[in-house]
């Protein structure tokens, strides 16, 4: 999308992020999305799956990201919406080439999927990058946000957001507190 | 987004009433803007006796509106704390010839306290030679950089000043440092892991560092709490009032003299003259884009680098055909935004950055270059973590970038790596300025500011230096591998300096050593934009410096009868 993730949080407004922190307790799986269409989440679902998965530690599934990435575009990243829409379809485009018999993504095998995805990333660094910042939003932003459930984003890379910390910080300024 | 500038609400809390006035009462001062010079400005100048208006485009939040959510950080511009690419676009382009594009160069606090809300907060004080620079190492080839007209010694009260009264933490001593009168009214933050590696690789490379001087409290003081760690720091708002910001130290001092009122969601539009070329008062836009006239003996303008030449240029009348203070037509030029060279190592252990205040060693060495080099200017360096929780996804040159080898490797990039960055000085030129964009408007109908700027060729070099530099103080302090190749002067940002430059001849500068305007008596510009030289990149201790300095000269002027 057009300036990236940082241009996607950079449109969002105070009062708008604060309206979403109700939905931070977590949706349930039957609850209809707000922008993305079935086809849409479910594509995303794999996709970002793939860019974190889920292996010996929890994964883009786990932090709901689909569920950021839905509830971020009908809320705080709204005017992101028909980029991210030309995202999906340049991505869909892109992969259904990987097959000679034009199959879907959603129709390769998993390592078919992980290997298309390598392509994009080479042949198409912009749609991928989109993809990605997407993915990473809803990883790490505030679970307040809707991802980053049970803070599994933050538990990943070591950050615990606490309001206070003493020193030592690091490994290396111990014994000079 | 609605399209409204942010914050329709105002949860504006004070520990006092605060005095109003009509704008149809002519007040002493009318300042413009509530930043860190115009914080000084407002809290000096009501203590002084003056009635004072302070007219704000921001609103006035407080510690409680604040949150520990980074997605709050306004490094990304548009952010509630600074104003909306939307609502209020710059456009910029490198020469005349080009057609000026959107973009976001013109970034600046917009809430009370401006950008020191949510500031760095390093607090370096300028070094001697910063003010006669063009008599000590001569004019390069196209660029107009010039002599102050005054010295250090002229604001080392001023420094002194700040430092006790913001509060700001360090340690006397560092050999790179002018000469101060006090010693810091607080001792040094506590020394964080990029610290001792700073100290490592400084040490290996024979240079000097040092407790980095910082606008934080490091213990309680004057009412504030110490800084308690939390890492939520640089672009965002202290929750709890540590990090010395007008908001928490200047404003509701003002306030507390019964003679300042804090005037919020107030854009000012235009300078008002009469026919004897004094001005008169200001135009401005309340919170319902309503435009009223505040009625002032005197008005100072501390909008900074990029509000304030903008506010002139929009202040044209038939007497001040060029824009109002501006018979030198250097209203907007000279500008500068300092330079970065930036760089990031790997290291073999925890280093955790994200906790704490920014910086908490810095190296001097550098700022002067020995003339050997062929450099002009110079900078000093910090080691930092550059990374907030959101930056979870960083990513490092030649590994992948994801999937399960991703994820495995994505802590120890959160966690052991941090950035080296240099911060250099950047030289005028004579074409490099801001002025009004002929098409782009704002959500107000006035114009955009447009940015004309190309870096100059030695501010290239110097960044090559200062990044190869950086890359040498990360190997030696241990670094497993480095990362980044950026060196050179920033083309936007929040320094927005050098706009409405201070100097003695009325052809080549705006304002006089007082922050006078040289062609209306009662009008004085304090802020970014009277720097005649960029500093070595931490700009606000010197803008608060010269505000208390200015804050005694007009004083000073009004006691004189010479206003």
């Amino acid at each position: 999308m057009a300036g990236g993730l940082a241009g996607a949080l950079g449109a969002a407004s105070w009062s708008e992020l604060r309206a979403v922190s109700a939905y931070a307790a977590g949706v349930a799986e039957s609850t209809p999305y707000e922008f993305l269409t079935a086809e849409q989440a479910k594509l995303l679902d794999v996709v970002t799956a793939h860019l974190v998965p889920t292996d010996d530690t929890p994964g883009a599934r786990e932090a709901k990201v689909v569920r950021f990435i839905d509830h971020a575009l009908a809320t705080i990243f709204k005017d992101n919406q028909k980029d991210f829409a030309k995202t999906l379809a340049d991505f869909t485009e892109f992969t259904s080439h990987y097959r000679p018999d034009g199959a879907a993504f959603l129709a390769l095998t998993p390592n078919e999927q992980i290997d298309a995805i390598g392509e994009l990333e080479r042949l198409e660094p912009d749609v991928f990058r989109d993809l990605r910042d997407m993915t990473m939003a809803g990883m790490f932003a505030h679970p307040e946000h809707g991802g980053n459930f049970g803070k599994v984003g933050w538990k990943l890379i070591g950050y615990e957001d606490r309001y206070s910390w003493a020193p030592p910080f690091g490994y290396y300024d111990r014994g000079r507190e | 987004m609605s399209g409204h500038p942010h914050h329709q609400h105002e949860p504006v809390r004070l520990l006092q009433p605060m005095r109003t006035y009509a704008p149809t009462e002519e007040v002493d001062f009318v300042i413009v803007g509530s930043g860190a010079a115009g914080g000084v400005m407002a809290r000096e100048l009501s203590r002084n006796g003056f009635s004072v208006v302070v007219l704000e485009q921001g609103p006035f939040l407080t510690e409680r509106d604040f949150s520990h959510d980074p997605f709050w950080g306004d490094l990304h511009p548009d952010k509630a704390l600074t104003n909306n690419r939307k609502d209020q676009p710059g456009t910029s382009r490198k020469t005349d010839k080009d057609e000026a594009k959107l973009s976001g160069w013109n970034n600046y606090g917009r809430v009370v306290g401006g950008g020191s809300v949510h500031f760095t907060a390093n607090y370096w004080r300028f070094p001697e030679l910063e003010f006669e620079q063009a008599t000590r190492f001569g004019v390069p080839d196209d660029s107009t950089i010039a002599d102050w007209p005054i010295r250090y010694a002229d604001l080392e009260p001023y420094y002194t000043k700040v430092e006790w009264d913001i509060g700001v933490s360090g340690l006397a001593g560092n050999p790179f440092e002018p000469p101060r009168t006090k010693p810091f009214p607080l001792p040094p933050l506590p020394i964080k892991s990029e610290g001792v590696l700073l100290e490592r690789g400084a040490n290996k490379l024979g240079m000097h560092p040092w407790p980095a001087p910082m606008a934080i409290l490091s213990r309680p003081y004057r009412g504030r709490s110490g800084c308690v760690a939390c890492g939520i720091c640089i672009g965002n708002a202290c929750e709890v009032r540590a990090k010395s910001s007008s908001l928490v130290t200047m404003i509701p001092e003002a306030v507390a003299t019964g003679r300042c009122e804090i005037r919020t969601l107030s854009y000012v539009r235009k300078v008002e003259t009469n026919a004897g070329g004094r001005v008169t008062g200001v135009t401005y836009f309340d919170r319902n884009k309503k435009e009223v006239v505040q009625r002032a003996k005197a008005v100072v303008l501390s909008a900074n680098g990029c509000e304030t030449p903008k506010l002139l240029l929009m202040s044209a009348t038939s007497a001040f055909p060029d824009g109002l203070a501006n018979s030198s037509g250097q209203v907007g030029r000279n500008i500068m935004f300092n330079g970065s060279a930036l760089r990031r190592g790997l290291f073999e252990h925890e280093v955790n950055g994200w906790k704490g205040a920014v910086v908490s060693r810095v190296v001097w060495d550098t700022y002067e270059m020995p003339a050997s080099l062929g450099l002009y200017g110079g900078g000093g360096f910090d080691f930092r973590c550059g990374y907030d929780p959101l930056s979870g996804g960083a990513t490092w040159p030649g590994e992948p970038t994801w999937g399960s080898a991703w994820k495995k490797r994505a802590r120890d990039y959160f966690t052991k790596s941090l950035m080296v960055y240099g911060h250099m000085s950047s030289l005028p030129t004579p074409n490099n300025r801001m002025d009004l964009d002929p098409k782009v408007k704002d959500a107000w109908g006035l114009p955009a500011p447009r940015l004309t700027f190309t870096g100059h060729p030695n501010d290239f070099k110097l960044g090559a230096w200062f990044g190869k530099r950086g890359e040498e103080l990360l190997r030696a302090a241990g670094a497993l591998s480095v990362a980044g190749e950026y060196g050179g002067p920033d083309g936007g940002g929040p320094h927005l300096l050098g706009t409405c430059r201070m100097g003695k001849d009325p052809r080549t500068s705006v304002v006089n050593a007082d922050h006078r305007a040289h062609d209306v008596p009662n009008l004085f510009i304090v802020d970014g934009s009277n720097f005649v030289t960029s500093g070595r990149g931490q700009p606000t201790m010197t803008i608060q410096a010269l505000a208390f300095r200015a804050s005694d000269r007009i004083t000073a002027l009004v006691k004189e009868k010479a206003l």
